[in-house]
C-alpha cells in the first residue's frame, strides 16, 4: 500500500524559499533551492557581502557513550569518513557525545558503520540519526562575522573561533550549534539547531543582515563557491 | 559671503571659516514649535536655533524657568526637546534634518509664555524633598494629585500609538577598548594598536578629536601647532588596521570582567574586552550664582563648540568670568573672531594670571576685573547684563563694590571635573588633589587605565606623552609587548591650576546646583540641615545627579557645598557611587530587537493555506481551529480527523538501565511492559505534584520512546538529564527527538480504513490492538505508529521523520477524502478530550496538584519500591486529599462557565465561601450540553450527581458532579 507520490524530503525553510520563487533541484531525496536570482549574483553576494544557504539536507548523527571516541576511531580506521566538499565533520560536544555531519545521504552509511563497530566493541555506545530534527543554515561571506555578532555573543574572529571548530551557544535566544566552515578565504558558519526554530532563525538572520545586503543563495552558487 | 537675507534669518551665524562641520552650500528647513527655521547640513538643532537668535530652548523641570544652551556637549538638560514622537532629545547633539518637527516639551501653553512658571511663586512651599511630605492625605485624592503632577512636572511625551522603533544590538570582542576619542584617547589607541593589540575606539561625538576640534590650544603649556596635529592623528587612526572607530557612541557602563555596554543611536553594543583605557575627558564646571540658569549664561567650551564647529556666536557683547587660563583662551579666541569682549572677570589676582593673551587683550582695550566674581545674571528670559563684585582679602564678596556690566552673553570658565565614571565603576579609587582642586583617580584595577583630562592632565603635550605610555601599557597587559610596571597615572600637577575652589557665590535669588531637577544651593543647605548630610544621602533626598546629566554638571559642586556645610574636607566628603548608565539611554536600545523565538511544525504553511486560526502554545504556533471547532470535533466522532501533534515532546531512551529509570520517574509500573506495548504515565516531583504526563512505548529490548506534553518537552528533557547526571544515568542514553519526528493523530471510526490505504501493516484490532506501538511504512516512509486515544476514538498517532511530514500529512488527507476526513485543531481536541474527562497537565492541575487528588489514582502504584514523590503521595493517601478533580455537568445545559470561575457555597446568611474552581469547560457538541472539570472538596466530589454552585457574573448557577467520562465511559470506541 502506498501513495502515487514519491516521498520527498523538505527542509523547514521550504515554505520560505518557495515564496521567493526559487527554482528547486533534488539531491538524495531532498528538494532544495537551486537558484534564487542568478548564480552569478549569488556568488558575487557571497564574495562581497554575506549570504545564507539552506544546508539542512546534510546528514547529522549523534554518537553517545563513554567509549564513543574509541568506537569512532575504530570506525574511521575501517572506513574513514571522507572529507567531501567540506561538509564532513566530527565535533566533540562532550567527552561522551560526538556530533557527526556528512554530505546528504551519507549519514545512512555512516550510521550503519558506526552501529556495526559499536556492536562489535560490546561497549554501550548509541548512534542516533538526527538529520530530520535539525535545521542547518550556512552564513557565508566577509560580513558573516559582523552579522552573527548581532545575534550571538560569541567571538567570531578566526583567532577565537578557528576554522572547523564548533561551539554551542545562544543565538537569537535559541540554542544552536555553530560550526566554522570557511570556504577558501570566505568566512562561513553553519548554524545548526532544532528544525522547528529554523524559520525563526532564518528570518532573524535576514533581518539582522539587512544592513549588510544579505541574500539567500541556492545549491548551484554554493557548489561553485566550494569548487573555488 | 553671507547675504543680507542670511543675516536677517540667521543673525548669529558667523562668516565661514575653517574647521566647521556644516555644509553652507545647502540650506534645509525645519520647525521649532511651529515656526520655520533654516539650517545647514551638519548643524545640530540647537546650533541652527542659536544661529537664528533663539535663546530659550526649554523650561526647567520644577519651576518652568526658561533655559538655554549651557554645555552644548550633550551633558546638561537645558536643551531637551521633543522631535516627532521622540521625547527628551538633546538639541545640542541631534543633527537637524530637513522637515524635522521640533517642539518644546513640558510647557503650557507655550515655551515663551509658560504659565506653569507661576509655580515659582510658591517655591517657598516646595523646598527640596517636599514631594516626600505632601500630596499624601487625603489618600483618595492621590489620583488627582498624580494626574496634576504628571502634567506639571516631567519631561517629554511618549505616545501610546508611537510605532515601534527598530532597535538592535551587537556583540563586540577586542583586546583594548578606548573610551573617548580626544587627543589622549587617539594617542593611547594608536600606541596600543601599534603594539599589536586590537583596539575599539569609542567617542560620543560625530568625529574624533575631542576638544581639538573646537579649541585653539594657545596656553603656554601646549605647542601652538597642536591643533594642526589633529588631521595627522586622524590619518594615523585611519591607516591603523588594528583600530576600529565608533563615533556617536557613548560607553554607558563597565561591568565585571571588562564587560562594557555602549550605545549608538538605536544600537546597543555589548563589548568583551581585556583592557579599558578611560579617555573620557572632563566636564566643565558651572558656577553657582544668582540666576545662573538664565539663557545666555554658557560654559566657555560650549561657546567654542558653537563658534568653531557651527560658525554660530550666541551673543554680541560678552562678559567672561574665569579663574583659569582657559577663560583667557576663550576671550582671545572670540576677540580674534571680531567679537566684542566686554569684560573679563578674573577671580585671581593679576599676578596669578599667566595667560599669554593677557597683554594682548588688555592692549586691545578689554576691561579686566581682577579679584572679581559675578554675583548675578540680569534679565528675565535672556541675559541683559551681569552684576560683578570684588572679592576682599578674606575671599568674601564685597557687596558695596557691586557694579553692573551690559552684555547679552556670560561665559563662565571656572574649571573642570574629570569624567571618570567608567574607572570608578571598575573599582578605581580617587582622591581630592589640592594642587589641582580636582578629584582625580589615584589607582585602578588591573587592566583599567585613565588618561588625559580624565586623569587630571590638561596640557596637550602632557596628554599626548601620557597617552603613548598608557596605550603601550594596556597593550602589554593583554600580551603585546612589555613595559615597566605602570600602576597609576601621573597627574600633571606642575601645570597651573585650572579649577577654582569657589563654586558658589552668595546672593538672594535662585542659584541652581542641579539643572535637571531644579535644586538650588539653598535646597542643599536645607537637606543637610534636615540630616541628609552624607553625600550619598544628600543625593537620594535631593535627587541631585539623578537626572539626565547624571551628575556631569552638578556632582562636583554638590560635593563642595556638602563639605562646606559640614565643615569637612572634600576628601572626607567623598563622591557618590558611579553606576551605569553614564548617559541616558532609551529603553528601546536596552531591549534591542524583538527576538521572540517561535517554533513551527513542518506543515505550518499547510495550516495557513487551509485557513487555520493559529494560536500560541508555549513557543509553538499551532492551529487552534480551521473555522468551526465543533464541527471538527463531530467529524472525529463520526468519520475521521487529522491533527498535527508534532509539538509533542519525543524522547528516546536507550540502554539496559531504562526500565529502572522509568520506575523511578513515573508513578506506575514499567518493568513489566513488553516490547511493542505503550503505557500512559504520570511524572511527579519530590512533593508528589504532577509535573507532566504522556505515553511511553517499548520499541525493542533497550529502546524506549517517551512522549511528553508539548510545552513539557524541553523541561522534561532537562529534568531527566539532571537525574541521569545525578546518579541515575548508568546504562542510559537520552536523546531529544522532538524535532526529528513529526506526529499526526489520525482519529475517528474511519481512521483504520484511511491508514490501511497507505500501509502494508496489518491494522486489525487483533494484530495491532489498543495501546500498542508498531513500525510501518506509511506512504513509503518508515514511521512509528502508536495506537492511543486522547480523543476517545479509535486513533493512530503517526510519527514520521520530519522532512517527510508534508508528504505524510497530504497522503493521509488524500487517503481519507473518501471517508470525509478533515483536519482538526487544538480547540476540537480539547472538546474531545473533555468529553472523555482526560486532563491536561497545567490546565486542570497546578503547582499543588497530586495525581491521587487529580482522579488518577489508577496510575499510581504505591506498592512500588520507590519513585519520585512516593513519600508525599503515601502521606496524602493516608490523610486523604483536600480537594478532588471531578467532572461536572451544568443543570442549564446551555450555560458554559468560564474556566477559572469560583465554585461557592452560600451559608444561611447568604455569605459565600469559595469551595472550588472550574479548570475546564466546553459545550459538548456530541452530548449537546455544557460539561467541565473542577476541583471540589472530597465530600462533595465523591457524590455522583451532587449539586453545587458556580458564580458566573455574580449569579449563582447550579451544576452537578459527574463521575466517569462523559462520552464512552467504558472506552469501547478506543478498542474497536
Amino acid at each position: 500500500m502506498s501513495t502515487s507520490k514519491t516521498p520527498i524530503k523538505l527542509t523547514p525553510l521550504h515554505s520560505i524559499t518557495q515564496r521567493l520563487g526559487v527554482t528547486f533541484t533534488e539531491e538524495q531525496g531532498w528538494r532544495i533551492p537551486e537558484v534564487y536570482t542568478t548564480e552569478e549574483d549569488e556568488i558575487t553576494a557571497a564574495r562581497e557581502r554575506v549570504v545564507l544557504a539552506d544546508e539542512t539536507p546534510n546528514g547529522k548523527l549523534l554518537l553517545e557513550g563513554d567509549h564513543a571516541e574509541s568506537v569512532l576511531m575504530d570506525a574511521l580506521d575501517l572506513d574513514p569518513l571522507q572529507v567531501n566538499e567540506g561538509r564532513d565533520g566530527i565535533y566533540c560536544l562532550r567527552n561522551d557525545l560526538f556530533f557527526i555531519t556528512t554530505p546528504p545521504g551519507r549519514e545512512v552509511r555512516a550510521q550503519k558503520k558506526l552501529t556495526t563497530v559499536s556492536a562489535a566493541s560490546e561497549q554501550f555506545v548509541t548512534v542516533t540519526e538526527v538529520t530530520h530534527g535539525r535545521a542547518e543554515i550556512r552564513v557565508i561571506g566577509p560580513a558573516s562575522q559582523e552579522l552573527l555578532s548581532k545575534v550571538c555573543g560569541l567571538d567570531f574572529h578566526p583567532a577565537a573561533f578557528p576554522n572547523e571548530t564548533a561551539k554551542q551557544s545562544s543565538l537569537a535566544k535559541t540554542t544552536q550549534l555553530i560550526i566554522r566552515r570557511d570556504i577558501g578565504e570566505l568566512p562561513a558558519f553553519s548554524i545548526i539547531g532544532t528544525q522547528s526554530l529554523g524559520v525563526y532563525v532564518w528570518d532573524t538572520l535576514i533581518e539582522a543582515g539587512r544592513e549588510f545586503g544579505v541574500v539567500p543563495i541556492g545549491r548551484a552558487a554554493l557548489a561553485e563557491l566550494i569548487k573555488g | 559671503m553671507r547675504t543680507e537675507h542670511d543675516i536677517l534669518i540667521t543673525p548669529n551665524r558667523l562668516h565661514p571659516k575653517g574647521g566647521e562641520v556644516i555644509d553652507r552650500t545647502t540650506t534645509i528647513r525645519f520647525t521649532f514649535d511651529g515656526v520655520e527655521y533654516t539650517a545647514h547640513p551638519g548643524d545640530t538643532v540647537a546650533s541652527a536655533l542659536t544661529a537664528a537668535g533663539v535663546q530659550v530652548l526649554s523650561r526647567s523641570f520644577k519651576y518652568h524657568r526658561p533655559r538655554g544652551l549651557l554645555c552644548c556637549s550633550g551633558h546638561c538638560p537645558n536643551c531637551l526637546v521633543q522631535i516627532g514622537d521622540e521625547p527628551n532629545v538633546r538639541a545640542c547633539t541631534r543633527p537637524v534634518e530637513a522637515g524635522m518637527e521640533v517642539r518644546a516639551q513640558n510647557v503650557w501653553p507655550s515655551l515663551n509664555r509658560d504659565l506653569l512658571s507661576l509655580t515659582q511663586l510658591g517655591s517657598r512651599f516646595m523646598p527640596v524633598g517636599f514631594y516626600y511630605k505632601t500630596f499624601i492625605r487625603p489618600q483618595k485624592l492621590w489620583p488627582l494629585y498624580e494626574h496634576t503632577l504628571r502634567h506639571i512636572a516631567g519631561l517629554g511625551e511618549v505616545h501610546i500609538d508611537t510605532p515601534l522603533g527598530e532597535f538592535d544590538k551587537q556583540y563586540l570582542h577586542t583586546d583594548v577598548v578606548v573610551a573617548g576619542g580626544g587627543p589622549a584617547g587617539i594617542g593611547a589607541a594608536l600606541a596600543a594598536a601599534e603594539a599589536g593589540a586590537q583596539v575599539l575606539l569609542f567617542d560620543e561625538n560625530p568625529t574624533l578629536g575631542g576638544h581639538l576640534r573646537f579649541t585653539v590650544p594657545m596656553d603656554s603649556s601646549s605647542p601652538p601647532e597642536a591643533s594642526k596635529n589633529l588631521p595627522e592623528l586622524l590619518e594615523a587612526v585611519n591607516h591603523q588596521p588594528n583600530i576600529t572607530v565608533f563615533t556617536d557612541t557613548s560607553v554607558l557602563g563597565w561591568y565585571q570582567d571588562h564587560w562594557l555596554c555602549a550605545v549608538k543611536g538605536t544600537r546597543l553594543f555589548k563589548i568583551r574586552t581585556k583592557s579599558v583605557i578611560v579617555a573620557t575627558g572632563a566636564y566643565e564646571v558651572p558656577l553657582i550664582f544668582d540666576n545662573n540658569d538664565l539663557p545666555g549664561v554658557m560654559l566657555g567650551s560650549a561657546v567654542q563648540r558653537l563658534v568653531h564647529l557651527f560658525g554660530v556666536l550666541p551673543g554680541k557683547q560678552v562678559v567672561i568670568v574665569t579663574a583659569n587660563e582657559d577663560g583667557w583662551d576663550v576671550a582671545a579666541d572670540l576677540q580674534s573672531l571680531g567679537v566684542n569682549v566686554g569684560a573679563i572677570v578674573e577671580e585671581r589676582e593679576s599676578n596669578a594670571c599667566s595667560s599669554p593673551y593677557r597683554d594682548g587683550l588688555i592692549n586691545a582695550g578689554v576691561p579686566v576685573f581682577y579679584r572679581h566674581i559675578i554675583v548675578e545674571a540680569l534679565g528675565s528670559n535672556a541675559v541683559r547684563g551681569a552684576k560683578i563684585t570684588r572679592i576682599d582679602e578674606h575671599g568674601e564678596i564685597s557687596p558695596k563694590t557691586t557694579q553692573s556690566l551690559h552684555c547679552d552673553l556670560i561665559v563662565t570658565s571656572m574649571g573642570w571635573t574629570p569624567a571618570t565614571e567608567l574607572a570608578y565603576m571598575a573599582g578605581g579609587k580617587s582622591e581630592y588633589n589640592e594642587e589641582r582642586a580636582e578629584i582625580i583617580p589615584v589607582s585602578t584595577p588591573p587592566g583599567i587605565y585613565v588618561v588625559g583630562r580624565a586623569s587630571g592632565t590638561h596640557a596637550l603635550d602632557s596628554q599626548i606623552a601620557e597617552a603613548q605610555q598608557i596605550g603601550t601599557a594596556a597593550a602589554a597587559f593583554v600580551g603585546f609587548g612589555e613595559v615597566d610596571g605602570l600602576t597609576a597615572h601621573s597627574p600633571d600637577i606642575s601645570k597651573p591650576r585650572r579649577t577654582s575652589e569657589r563654586v558658589c557665590v552668595p546672593g538672594n535669588k535662585k542659584r541652581f546646583v542641579c539643572y535637571c531637577e531644579d535644586v538650588t544651593d539653598e535646597d542643599v543647605q536645607t537637606a543637610i540641615a534636615e540630616g541628609y548630610d552624607s553625600i550619598e544621602l544628600l543625593k537620594r533626598y535631593s535627587t541631585i545627579s539623578m537626572g539626565p546629566c547624571q551628575g556631569a554638571m552638578c556632582s562636583m559642586n554638590t560635593i563642595h557645598l556638602c563639605a562646606h556645610a559640614n565643615s569637612s574636607t572634600i576628601q572626607e566628603t567623598g563622591t557618590t557611587t558611579a553606576r551605569p548608565p553614564t548617559t541616558p539611554v532609551t529603553l528601546g536600545a536596552l531591549a534591542g530587537q524583538n527576538m521572540e523565538p517561535v517554533q513551527t511544525t513542518p506543515i505550518h504553511q499547510w495550516h495557513l493555506d487551509h485557513g487555520a486560526d493559529m494560536m500560541v502554545a508555549g513557543f509553538w504556533l499551532r492551529p487552534n481551529h480551521y473555522g468551526d471547532p465543533a464541527s471538527e470535533a463531530m467529524g472525529v466522532r463520526e468519520r475521521a480527523g487529522l491533527i498535527d501533534v508534532s509539538p509533542l515532546g519525543k524522547l528516546q531512551l536507550t540502554g539496559p538501565g531504562v526500565p529502572e529509570l522509568l520506575e523511578r520517574i513515573y508513578t506506575n509500573q514499567w518493568k513489566n511492559l513488553p516490547v511493542g506495548r505503550v503505557r500512559y504515565g504520570v511524572m511527579c516531583n519530590d512533593e508528589g505534584v504532577v509535573l507532566n504526563d504522556g505515553v511511553c512505548a517499548h520499541l525493542n529490548d533497550e529502546t524506549w520512546y517517551m512522549t511528553t506534553t508539548s510545552t513539557g518537552a524541553t523541561p522534561i528533557f532537562e529534568w531527566l538529564q539532571w537525574w541521569l547526571q545525578s546518579g541515575w544515568g548508568e546504562g542510559i542514553h537520552l536523546t531529544d527527538l522532538t524535532d526529528a519526528y513529526s506526529a499526526f493523530n489520525l482519529a475517528g471510526p474511519q481512521s483504520r480504513a484511511v491508514l490501511e490505504k497507505l500501509t502494508d501493516r496489518n491494522l486489525t484490532n487483533k494484530a495491532f490492538p489498543y495501546m500498542r506501538v508498531r513500525s510501518a511504512k506509511v506512504a513509503d516512509v518508515p514511521c512509528r505508529l502508536l495506537r492511543i486515544g486522547f480523543t476517545g476514538e479509535l486513533s493512530y498517532e503517526v510519527h514520521c521523520p520530519s522532512a517527510y511530514a508534508l508528504h505524510i500529512w497530504e497522503a493521509l488527507m488524500d487517503a481519507g477524502r473518501e471517508f470525509g476526513i478533515a483536519p482538526f485543531g487544538v480547540e476540537a481536541q480539547r472538546i474531545l478530550r473533555l468529553e472523555k474527562a482526560h486532563i491536561i497537565v497545567g490546565q486542570d492541575t497546578d503547582a499543588m496538584s497530586d495525581p491521587l487528588s487529580a482522579n488518577m489514582a489508577w496510575a499510581v502504584k504505591l506498592d512500588k519500591p520507590d519513585f519520585l514523590g512516593k513519600p508525599s503521595l503515601m502521606r496524602i493517601s493516608t490523610e486523604g486529599p483536600k480537594q478532588l478533580l471531578v467532572g461536572f455537568k451544568m443543570v442549564d445545559s446551555d450555560v458554559v462557565p468560564d474556566e477559572g470561575l469560583q465554585i461557592v457555597e452560600p451559608d444561611a446568611d447568604g455569605r459565600l465561601t469559595i469551595t472550588g474552581w472550574v479548570t475546564s469547560s466546553r459545550f459538548s457538541p456530541t452530548l449537546a450540553e455544557a460539561i467541565g472539570l473542577c476541583w471540589l472538596p472530597p465530600e462533595l466530589a465523591s457524590q455522583d450527581g451532587a449539586p453545587f454552585t458556580i458564580r458566573i457574573d455574580g449569579n449563582l448557577v447550579e451544576a452537578r458532579v459527574h463521575h466517569d467520562a462523559f462520552y464512552d465511559p467504558d472506552g469501547e470506541r478506543l478498542r474497536m
